[in-house]
Order: structure tokens, then sequence, then C-alpha cells
């Protein structure tokens, strides 16, 4: 009969401890964040916000990830090409060659896109973490919105108005979005021309359509906003350029 | 965010699998392999989410979360009630510890990105904040057509899931503070609830991906394929990445969770033509309906995977799943139009059928170089040609040299391929434009169940060369 075996501790293996420990001080640095709301934590004269630590972890991830790699993975992976990839090639006829090549590429184009977005949002916060909400400087083509949601909330009595916009796209959808619960209006024939006009910002015209006619004229917008009796906020290239007064 | 408001979406992300995993034991067809089972489960309980949000505004055009949280905890006892039929969760291992912890590090990365995009805002956004800020769909925006807002005609399925993560996120403004606001950022900062659904909608990748893995784990890929798994299993997060990655779209619109769904209505029809039964039927009815409550786009990958049945699946077994498929898609359809009475659609939104009824032979002609052309522009800048081509070149191939449910997997990838590319022929818009900005979302909807087919394209291919024959059979689904 043999003597039991002492019980040994498993062995943790470097990647798996790196990551528990970066995950774990990501909690912890969140938690900590969550009380100080998105101004951030007070550390002594430093200032922790959010979006640094955000932004920190993450990097810190790759950078462990690529000494393991250098380290560790490296051999393991040359173990894997030889064991696995290559006796698959040599037992493969031409067309299976070419499909096991094809189906690499793939692979690694996927892996690359799939990388694609963690890269997007960490330079986002990298180069966005002072700001509370950066949702708001993502307009792409509607530079107008907080120019137009200014000149929307500093009107007295602060109310719905009707908007007329000159700007890279002139739907107002995205200042209706930040907008609301305060609404937009546009009279029919701006609106309709504005989702005709967004179309040709490719410079590919349709062979098939007739060109998208001129803008309506400005006194369109000016009489239905008399008819519903609310202000005109017009505005052009991000600037309001005019704010009519409200009809009663 | 508040904290609390942190904390009870944490509990949605977890009740919404549990939720959907209790349905699928309900209706006993619980996937065997558990990341299969976690992935259809969240599908499950989305498809529950929006049905039981859409039933409420179909009655009388009110937003009820507490209807849908109710729904979602009422199918809680389906796992208690049939736990011994629940997937056995290995440990975590080795690798299996590193992709765990990395895709969760990744998550929160891509989650701690703003909610960006046009569709995001201006279509889903602003519904989701009326819905939430006025209870039903009977306030202005919804019912005055010269409000600023677009596409009236979108069912509502993601503007309500949104409004529910808004409901449960509350918000760090006060009405005071809003009230006191003068610039866009303080005003935004109060009413920014549904915002806190861009971090919520990476479940549905995390879904997408274990529905891929679990396809490939269960045809008993282990270890030594671990690089393989890896590989294939980026390619459903690669294809969602244009939705996170601010190319057009994000996550905050209705791409994402309609690939889940239409991925998980490809793997149940599937298992459905191998093994009917009334669970399986009902479960694709229900993956079917939800489908249509999140977009309008459903109707075409259901056109192509009913067609794909027709012309791949052998008569005994079709039956039952086009029937399934087509009951969903009319049960939706009726939740959508119910709920839709209430509002007005706007004269501005897309005019497809007079586009339809004015095209003419020469008109076709003239568009089809420009749709060719623009469709590969589109998707070369938004890295979804090397999917694609993945996907003429191996999958869809492979699937047509097979009979059975490969041959309809990838019948019914090629006709969704061809049918969209070739809807843009008829388009009411200037035809460039709208192929640059709506294509490659059409596409990617098939791009889900593309990824099953190749996941089993790619395993058959680097099976190792003595076990290449004979062809090892599937385990038999539950």
């Amino acid at each position: 009969m043999t003597a039991p075996q002492p019980l040994r501790p498993q062995p943790v293996s470097l990647p798996v401890a790196i990551l528990a420990t970066l995950l774990a001080l990501d909690l912890m640095l969140l938690a900590l964040l969550w009380t100080g709301g998105p101004s951030g934590w007070s550390l002594g004269p430093v200032r922790l916000l959010p979006g640094y630590v955000e932004s920190a972890v993450p990097l810190a991830l790759v950078l462990g990830l690529l000494c393991w790699g250098a380290r560790v993975g490296r051999p393991r992976l040359a173990e894997l090409t030889r064991t696995q990839l290559l006796t698959r090639w040599r037992g493969a006829g031409p067309v299976r060659r070419l499909a096991l090549m094809a189906s690499v590429i793939l692979g690694l184009g996927a892996v690359d896109e799939a990388l694609q977005a963690p890269k997007a949002a960490l330079r986002i916060r990298l180069t966005q973490a002072a700001q509370p909400q950066p949702s708001l400087t993502y307009n792409r083509d509607n530079r107008h919105v907080p120019e137009l949601l200014a000149a929307l909330l500093q009107q007295s009595p602060r109310g719905d108005a009707v908007v007329l916009v000159d700007d890279d796209d002139a739907r107002a959808h995205e200042a209706a979005y930040y907008a609301y619960p305060l609404l937009l209006y546009m009279a029919p024939e701006q609106r309709a021309w504005s989702l005709r006009a967004r179309m040709d910002h490719l410079g590919a015209p349709d062979p098939t359509l007739a060109p998208t006619a001129p803008a309506p004229a400005m006194h369109l917008s000016e009489a239905f906003a008399d008819e519903r009796g609310m202000r005109l906020l017009h505005v052009s290239r991000g600037d309001v350029i005019s704010l009519g007064a409200t009809r009663p | 965010m508040t904290a609390t408001g942190t904390l009870l979406l944490l509990l949605l992300a977890v009740l919404v699998p549990a939720a959907g995993l209790g349905l699928l034991l309900l209706l006993r067809c619980c996937p065997r392999e558990p990341w299969a089972a976690l992935g259809l489960g969240t599908a499950a309980g989305l498809a529950a989410l929006c049905l039981s949000l859409s039933l409420s505004l179909a009655w009388d055009g009110s937003f009820s979360p507490v209807l849908g949280m109710s729904v979602l905890v009422g199918l809680l006892p389906g796992l208690w009630l049939a736990r011994t039929s629940l997937p056995r969760w290995p440990r975590p291992r080795g690798l299996g510890w590193v992709l765990l912890l990395g895709a969760l590090l990744l998550a929160q990365t891509v989650a701690s990105a703003p909610m960006r995009g046009y569709d995001a805002k201006a279509i889903y956004g602003i519904k989701a904040k009326a819905l939430l800020h006025e209870g039903s769909v009977r306030g202005p925006l919804f019912t005055q057509r010269d409000v600023v807002h677009y596409h009236s005609d979108y069912p509502l399925g993601v503007p309500l899931v949104m409004a529910t993560v808004g409901w449960l996120a509350g918000t760090d403004g006060s009405p005071e503070r809003a009230a006191a606001a003068t610039d866009g950022v303080s005003w935004s900062a109060a009413h920014d609830q549904v915002e806190a659904y861009v971090p919520f909608a990476v479940l549905w990748v995390l879904a997408l991906v274990a529905l891929v893995g679990g396809a490939i784990r269960r045809r008993g890929v282990t270890h030594p394929a671990a690089l393989l798994l890896l590989l294939v299993m980026a390619l459903p997060t690669a294809l969602a990445m244009p939705f996170a990655a601010g190319r057009s779209w994000t996550w905050a619109g209705a791409d994402l969770p309609l690939i889940l769904l239409l991925t998980a209505v490809a793997q149940v029809a599937l298992t459905l033509l191998r093994a009917p039964s009334p669970g399986r039927g009902l479960l694709l009815l229900l993956l079917c309906g939800a489908a249509v409550t999140v977009k309008n786009d459903a109707w075409l990958a259901f056109l192509s995977l009913g067609a794909a049945l027709l012309l791949g699946a052998l008569p005994r077994a079709r039956l039952v799943t086009v029937g399934s498929v087509l009951l969903g898609a009319l049960l939706g359809a009726l939740l959508v139009k119910a709920g839709g009475r209430f509002g007005v659609g706007a004269p501005f939104d897309e005019q497809w059928l007079p586009a339809v009824l004015a095209a003419t032979p020469a008109s076709l002609a003239l568009r089809a170089p420009l749709v060719l052309e623009w469709a590969g522009n589109t998707l070369s800048q938004r890295g979804l040609l090397l999917p694609l081509l993945g996907m003429a070149a191996l999958a869809v191939p492979f699937g047509l040299a097979h009979r059975g449910p490969r041959r309809v997997l990838a019948l019914f990838v090629w006709l969704h391929l061809l049918g969209c590319t070739a809807l843009f022929l008829f388009s009411p818009n200037v035809v460039t434009w709208h192929v640059d900005t709506a294509l490659p979302r059409l596409f990617a909807h098939a791009f889900g169940p593309g990824a099953l087919l190749l996941a089993d394209a790619l395993i058959t291919l680097w099976r190792r060369p003595s076990t290449l024959s004979p062809v090892p059979q599937l385990p038999p689904p539950r």
C-alpha cells in the first residue's frame, strides 16, 4: 500500500497570472473611480480619470502578452507549426494546399480585423480621456450639433424649435437626438431636400435619377416656423447665424 | 451611469442568457455543448425580451420594461425544473483562461468607447429616448410627422431594448441639473441613459462567438487544434467589428442583434432538419418573430432561407422548418404592424414599391456596373472583403458539395448575397450612396450563419490526414 501523495498546488501559468492580475486591477480601479464620477478621483496632486485607467489596463495587457509571446509562446508556436501545420501540408494535394493557404490567410485577416475595435476604442480613450461626454463629439459630418444645442438651450423660454441647417449634413438628425426631450421640427420641403442632398456627397450621381434640386428658399422655413409659433434656428457651417423671434 | 445602474445592467446581462437557457430547457432543445448552449440561450433570451416588449407595444402602444423583465424572470424556473439537462460546464484551464479573460478585457475596452454613428443616434437612440421619456408611442415624436426623426418605418425592437437598458441604468443628472443646463454636454448628460446600451451590446458579440465556438467544439476540436479554433473564432468577432470601429455603424444599431438572431435561426433550422421536434419548431418560430421585430431586413434573410430550404432540404424535413420560419415571420409582422398603428409614417422614408415598379431593363442595365463597382469599394473599405472571399471560395463550395443541412446553409448564404446585391438595382435612392451605406450591413447578416459553415469547412480541411476517411458523424442533436 502506497502512502498518499501530498497535495501539491497546481502551477499557475504566466499568461493566466498576468491576465488575472490586470483584470482584478482594472475592476478595482474602476470601482474606485465610480465613487469619483466622470470627473475622476483625486490622488493627492494627481487626478485619476476613468479614461486613463481604461486605456492603461489594455495597454499593459498587450505588453504583457507580447512579453509572454516572445518568451514562452514562440517555441510553442514553432512546435505547433511543425507538428500540426506541416503534417497536413505534406499530406495534401495541390488543390487542398491552396485551400489550406487560403484558410490561413483568412484566419489571420480575421484576427487583424477583430482587433480593429479594441484599437479604435483605445485610441478614443487616449485622446478623449478628459472629456466627460465624448459621444457628443462624434458627429462626423454634423459640425452644427454643439452650436445648435447651445442656441436651443439658451433661448428663453426654452422650447421646441424649427431648424434650418446649411451644413455638410443638413438633416439635423444627430442634433435632434441630443436635443431630445426638446423637439426639433423642419419644414417638409427642407426636410425632403436634405434627405436627398446627403446622397450626393460621394460625387457619383445616379444615371437613372434626376439631379438633386436646389435647396428650398428660406422663406418656406420661416413660414413654417410662423405657422407653428416657434423660433427658427438657422445654422450654417457650424455657426448659428440667426435666431428668429418666437411668433405668438 | 450610476453604480446602482451598472449593477442592474450586469444583472440584466446575466438574466438574458439565463432566461434563454431556461426557455431552451423548457422546450427540450438545449444543446449539449456548453458554448453552443450559452450562445443559443442568449439569442433565445434576446428573442423573449424583444417579443414581450413588442407585445406590450402592440397591445396599447405602451413601453413596458416591467413586462420584459417579468417574462425573463418567469423563464428562470426552467433552469431549475430541467436542471439535470443543463450542459456540464468545463472548468477553464490554460488557453481557456487566456481566451476567457482576454475576451472580458477586450469587451471592457470596446465597451468603454462612446456611442457613435448616425444610425445609433438618429434612428435608434432618439426612438429609445422617446419610449423612455414618454412611456409609449403616442407622444409627439411618433405622432407628428414634422419632428426631425428618420425611419419611422423601422420596427422598434432595438429601441425597446435600448430603452429598457436606459430604464435600468438611470442617470447621473437630476431634473434640476437638466433645467439649468445651457450647453449640450450637460444637457446630454442628463438625458443619456440609453447610451448604456453600447456596453450592454457586447453581450450579442460574445453570444455570436459562443455560437460559432460551440459549433466548432461540437466537431470535437480540442487542444491540438486550438490555434485553428482561435483563428476561426475570430471570424464572427471580425464580422462584428465594423459595427464597433466607427466605420459608419455602431454596436447600438439593429445589425448586431439581427446577426445573432439569424445565426441562431440558421443553427436551429439545421437541427430541425436533422431531428424535428415541437420544441425546436417553437424555438425557431420565436427567433424568427423576434428577428422581424428587430429589423425589416430579416425578411430578406427569410426569403433566402426559405428558398434554400426548398432547394436543398429533403422533402420530409423541410415542411416543418419552412412552416416555423413562416409562422414566426408572420408573428413578428403582426406585432410590428399592431405597434405601428399608433404612430404616423413620414413621407420622407424610403419608398421601395414605386421604385421597383418604375424599374425598366434599361435602368437596371445602367445601374448594374455601378452596383458592382461600389460594392467592391465599400466591402474593401470596411474590411469585409476577406471574410466574403473566404465565404465564397471555401465555405459555399464546401457546402454545395454536400447534401442535406450543409447544402441548405451554403444555398442560404449564396442566395442572400446574390439577392441583396440584386436588390440595389431597384433602390429608390442614389444607388452609389445606397450601396456604400447599406450593402455591407445586408451582407453581414449572412456572415453569422456563414461562419457556422466556414467553421465546418475549415475543420474538415484541417483534419489530420490519417482521419480523412471515413467522415466522422456529428453527435445526435438534442
